[in-house]
């Protein structure tokens, strides 16, 4: 596969220079906006004469080569004015465009352009984008505008419900979703377990949610990427953004250090420290803040620099003899550079970190955790001619893994300092990735990575009789952790594991007419590193583990085909997409496996595989005062683990029973049915409506069989896995945003937005438990729900 | 460790909402459920052994009773001597007199003739660490009202790898091993609920191997003591040692585990 793959880019590539006849010439430019010079991602630069054109990139740099000749140049952005430029193309020309944001006035705006609208002929599918200026108006829990929950009203992801953490993107799990904020990878995106998202709106720029057709210059994960930009600051002056809700509150500043050329922006969000308080005693804290800074310089037209910061920690303490502190810590430094007007490089150094801390008081010990990355990354962006451009690049990123370490923390206490075995990996990757009009209906991408992911010494790793370190018993049918039979001490400078991995990446689009579009997408990626987690949800607490000698890396096979059409004129826009995908070396648990402060996880996992299929459609009303979406999906989600092949043991040959028999079973994330609802109405342009309706199949989970009493507990036990469900999730959201009349023509600019949240007070199950009722003795099954109707309030305001 | 990991788990579903509803939940045919658990105690040197084999067998989730096992039979071997005991049944289900005087380093199996299949489970006597103190103290986690700590100081047993089940009376059971604390002494406190002064507490100290430990750790999570939401490990089917020879498929619940003990009391004040 990977020799034909690349004899067919040789080709492709060939066949694209052979077009190369008349003299060409480049314009180029950054895109920014008029008002702050935020550069802008996305906006569109067309060429009315050739139906063709671009769009600016991450870092707000367009490029396109065109043929000898005189051309109207239209640039576009939704809610700013068009930008209409007759260009005379007979040399190399520079065009740096500022956009002017439209009149506030809603009559004068006709909502025609939208970022958030599929791009019909370009072959990138699966992309759920979301504006913030969206995401701050669909009506959230408590009213703190929400990155992630949003993205959960489009189809194709799913969460576990109001307190989890994560999301499931098309039947993944959520260790599966590379998250990117500024390029860094962000290990846990929740606040409180899950209440909340680590993003603050107000600093972000751009959101886009890869589900499928993931391209080339993306690796590490299988399921998703979710990449976010942060905003650059204002340049021009300076600028406060903040807000007032009921749980937290965020302020924000940003301006120019000098004038068009620095700029810096530094935002905070904190929480009320009495979130918790009423339910204990005066003692107890629980909040969490996050803090997103940036510093951005233009040094001359072809090299920009960035620095950008991110930290964020959530704490729980109760009456000091219980502290909990966990959160991500980001920096990184970006250098833009112009090689030419045709290739646009960017190089990024990265360090990322995940925390997690607890200490106990009254057993006497502090515990700590985390992981930290060092992340390289050179990208380059190649823009050959108007139907070609070419990114190529190199990453490179370092893993410290920090299982947990534990010390005493005060004198009396018996704990004994210990350091779980750290662990460290590296992990290698370049890719080259092809963008190409090959006719005028028939875009493609297609591109390659390949990776590598070294899995380096430590100081104590266990050896296994047989290499096996998780044991059949043949007897009780069972799975058991084996003993060590040695343990040897590999020196940081030695190579556990090498894995090496071609993913290549392919998908077109092939454009009918002005109206329909087939696209079609073909994906393979590798991930090396994995989420230990046995719970429903993930957990701050989980522990990310490399792959190794007992881990093999998991593999995804991902075919999506997409049907798209723009429906009168553009108004409305249907996009449909199937997709199958197939994941080798899922980890599965041993039943009962311990995850916890586990120094020896290959004990307890054996390796599983896991798929998805599904069928995703959106219908999406793209103009007028109302606007929204249907998003609907159909899928399934499944894995299975086998046993493995038999071993002679003592001249028996034990035949494995594997996970549940070895059939397949839903995962914990199988939602059958997803249905989205939401709309944006705008009555005036004081007043706008928004609401949102949910439905879900309730996710997977196990009732049990029967019970039995041992010790005077009474313990439930199972069949197999899976096999029940929560009863069906939904619920119904309403929002209204009010603009008081003074906001019209000053500098200070405020809205309040009146939200309620589960309309109909719907207790959705977060978990049913089963266990005896403390006080009559008898056995029950108890419903968690989090919220009921939650109405709550926010003023924003900006100046 | 586990344990202390529960309290975050507590915070989350602190703010929800819980209710009892009804769901239909399926079934399974009914197996034998063995709960035996002995403890031995040098005395000095006028060494005791107490404890029980009790049989019954499992139920529908929300029947009131479990049903108890009629004529079956248990007996404890002497691996080495090849000797055999025979169990009494006291009450229904219930086999208390006729234990052997456990010594170390043998091993021993108890057997269970049920329905005309047999059951047999193999073990060896664990020795235990040694309480240096339990004290009553004046400190509280969540709420001083209800609240009642109790300081335990006990020292771990030397130049090997442990693991400890904690009795403290009510029900309430804590699995420990020495990973974190190997040769030294432990110091924690264990907060009691609604106890009141005067009460007797009861902390017993039982060595455990590493299977059993993990057995008690599981049977406490599944038994509700994991607080339930959606950070809660997933359900599984608690296994035991007791091993159904005459049909494996046919298997049964429950555990056998002989521990030397030690114990301490405490008047509640």
């Amino acid at each position: 596969m990977p020799n034909n793959f690349n004899a067919l880019l040789i080709v492709l590539l060939l066949f694209s220079s052979s077009i190369y006849s008349q003299q060409r010439y480049t314009i180029s430019g950054t895109i920014s906006e008029a008002a702050s010079n935020e550069t802008m991602i996305g906006v569109t630069i067309a060429i009315t004469e050739l139906r063709t054109g671009t769009t600016t990139n991450e870092y707000g740099f367009y490029s396109l080569t065109l043929p000898q000749g005189e051309y109207e140049l239209v640039v576009s952005y939704l809610g700013y004015g068009d930008i209409k430029q007759t260009l005379v193309l007979n040399a190399d020309k520079k065009f740096n465009f500022k956009m002017i944001e439209e009149a506030e006035a809603l009559d004068e705006i006709i909502l025609t352009e939208d970022i958030e609208r599929v791009d019909i002929r370009k072959p990138q599918m699966s992309v759920n984008a979301l504006k913030v200026q969206t995401i701050k108006k669909i009506p959230v829990v408590l009213g703190e505008a929400d990155v992630i929950k949003s993205l959960l009203l489009l189809p194709g992801v799913t969460s576990a419900g109001e307190a989890s953490s994560g999301f499931n993107v098309r039947g993944g799990a959520a260790d599966q979703n590379l998250i990117l904020l500024d390029e860094a990878i962000i290990f846990n995106s929740s606040h409180l377990f899950g209440f909340f998202s680590v993003f603050n709106p107000d600093a972000i720029k751009d959101i886009k949610l890869f589900k499928g057709g993931i391209p080339a210059r993306y690796g590490g994960r299988v399921s998703s990427v979710l990449e976010i930009f942060q905003r650059e600051g204002n340049s021009k002056e300076t600028k406060v953004t903040g807000g007032i809700g009921a749980v937290a509150s965020r302020l924000l500043i940003e301006g120019p250090i000098t004038k068009d050329k620095t700029a810096f922006l530094a935002g905070g969000r904190a929480s009320y420290a009495h979130l918790f308080l009423p339910l204990f005693d005066v003692n107890n804290k629980a909040y969490f803040y996050d803090v997103n800074t940036k510093i951005s310089h233009k040094i001359n037209d072809n090299n920009s620099i960035f620095l950008s910061g991110y930290f964020g920690r959530d704490l729980f303490s109760i009456n000091d003899s219980f502290v909990n502190v966990y959160g991500n810590a980001v920096g990184n430094f970006r250098w833009n550079h112009l090689f030419s007007d045709k290739l646009f490089s960017n190089l990024s150094l990265i360090y990322s970190d995940y925390f997690y801390g607890l200490e106990l008081d009254f057993v006497g010990f502090e515990w700590d955790s985390g992981i930290q990355n060092f992340n390289f990354k050179y990208d380059l962006k190649h823009y050959i001619n108007d139907g070609l451009q070419i990114n190529y690049g190199l990453n490179n990123i370092y893993y410290v893994f920090n299982p947990g370490k534990i010390k005493p923390n005060r004198d009396d206490s018996g704990i004994i300092e210990d350091q779980l075995t750290k662990k460290y990996a590296n992990e290698a990757a370049a890719y080259i990735d092809v963008e190409q009009k090959i006719t005028d209906n028939l875009s493609v991408n297609y591109g390659l990575r390949a990776s590598m992911f070294n899995r380096l010494g430590q100081d104590e790793l266990f050896v296994y009789e047989n290499n096996q370190p998780v044991l059949f018993d043949p007897f009780q049918l069972i799975y058991r952790e084996a003993t060590p039979i040695d343990t040897i001490n590999p020196g940081r400078g030695t190579n556990l594991s090498t894995f090496t991995n071609l993913e290549p990446r392919v998908s077109m689009a092939y454009t009918i007419n002005d109206k329909n579009s087939i696209k079609a997408s073909y994906t393979r990626l590798a991930q090396y590193l994995h989420l230990l987690s046995n719970t429903s949800s993930p957990t701050p607490l989980d522990v990310w583990a490399p792959s190794g000698p007992f881990i093999e890396p998991q593999l995804l096979d991902q075919y999506a085909l997409g049907y798209f059409r723009n429906i009168n004129d553009g108004e409305y826009s249907l996009e449909m997409e199937g997709f199958y995908k197939d994941i080798q070396n899922r980890i599965d648990y041993i039943d009962g496996a311990d995850l916890i402060a586990n120094d020896a996880i290959e004990q307890v996992i054996l390796n599983g595989e896991a798929r998805a299929y599904g069928l995703e459609f959106l219908l999406r009303k793209n103009e007028g005062r109302f606007q929204g979406w249907l998003a609907y999906t159909l899928s399934k989600s499944e894995q299975r683990t086998p046993g493995r092949d038999p071993v002679v043991d003592n001249g028996r040959s034990n035949l494995e029973s594997g996970i549940n028999f070895g059939e397949w079973y839903n995962t914990p994330y199988d939602k059958t049915h997803d249905i989205a609802l939401y709309g944006n109405y705008e009555l005036n342009d004081r007043w706008s409506f928004n609401s949102n309706f949910i439905f879900q199949t309730g996710q997977p989970t196990n009732y049990p069989v029967g019970q039995f009493e041992f010790q005077g507990l009474v313990v439930p036990f199972f069949g197999l896995r899976n096999q029940t469900r929560l009863p069906n999730y939904h619920r119904l959201d309403i929002a209204a945003t009010f603009q008081p009349k003074k906001n019209k023509n000053r500098n200070f600019q405020s809205e309040w937005i009146f939200s309620i949240y589960n309309v109909y007070n719907r207790m959705n199950a977060a978990s049913i438990n089963f266990r005896q009722n403390q006080d009559t003795g008898r056995n029950e099954a108890i419903r968690t729900s989090i919220f009921g109707v939650v109405p709550s309030l926010t003023y924003n305001f900006k100046f | 460790m586990k344990k202390y990991y529960l309290f975050l788990i507590i915070l989350p579903v602190a703010l929800a909402c819980e209710e009892a509803i009804d769901v239909e939940l399926p079934t399974s045919d009914s197996r034998l459920v063995v709960d035996a658990l002995i403890g031995y105690n040098e005395n000095n040197d006028d060494p005791i052994t107490i404890g029980q084999v009790k049989l019954t067998l499992t139920a529908p989730f929300l029947a009131e009773q479990v049903p108890v096992p009629e004529n079956a039979s248990v007996q404890i071997i002497d691996n080495t001597s090849g000797e055999i005991f025979e169990l009494v049944e006291q009450e229904p289900g219930i086999f208390i007199d006729g234990f052997p005087n456990l010594e170390f380093n043998k091993s021993y199996n108890l057997r269970i003739v049920y329905n005309d299949e047999i059951y047999i489970a193999t073990e060896e006597l664990v020795r235990t660490g040694t309480l240096i103190s339990v004290e009553q103290g004046d400190g509280f986690l969540f709420d001083e009202q209800i609240e009642t700590e109790v300081k335990v100081n006990f020292s771990d047993i030397v130049n090997e790898r442990n693991y400890y089940l904690f009795s403290f009376g009510f029900d309430n059971y804590l699995v420990t091993d020495d990973e974190f604390y190997q040769d030294s002494n432990l110091n924690f406190s264990y907060y009691y609920e609604n106890v009141d002064p005067g009460d007797l507490i009861s902390v017993t100290l039982l060595g455990i191997d590493k299977e059993f430990a993990d057995y008690v750790d599981q049977t406490l999570s599944q038994s509700g003591d994991g607080g339930g939401g959606p950070f809660s490990t997933v359900p599984a089917t608690v296994r035991g040692n007791i091993m159904n020879v005459s049909d494996p498929e046919n298997i049964a619940f429950g555990y056998f585990s002989i521990s030397e003990f030690d114990i301490a009391v405490l008047t509640v004040e």
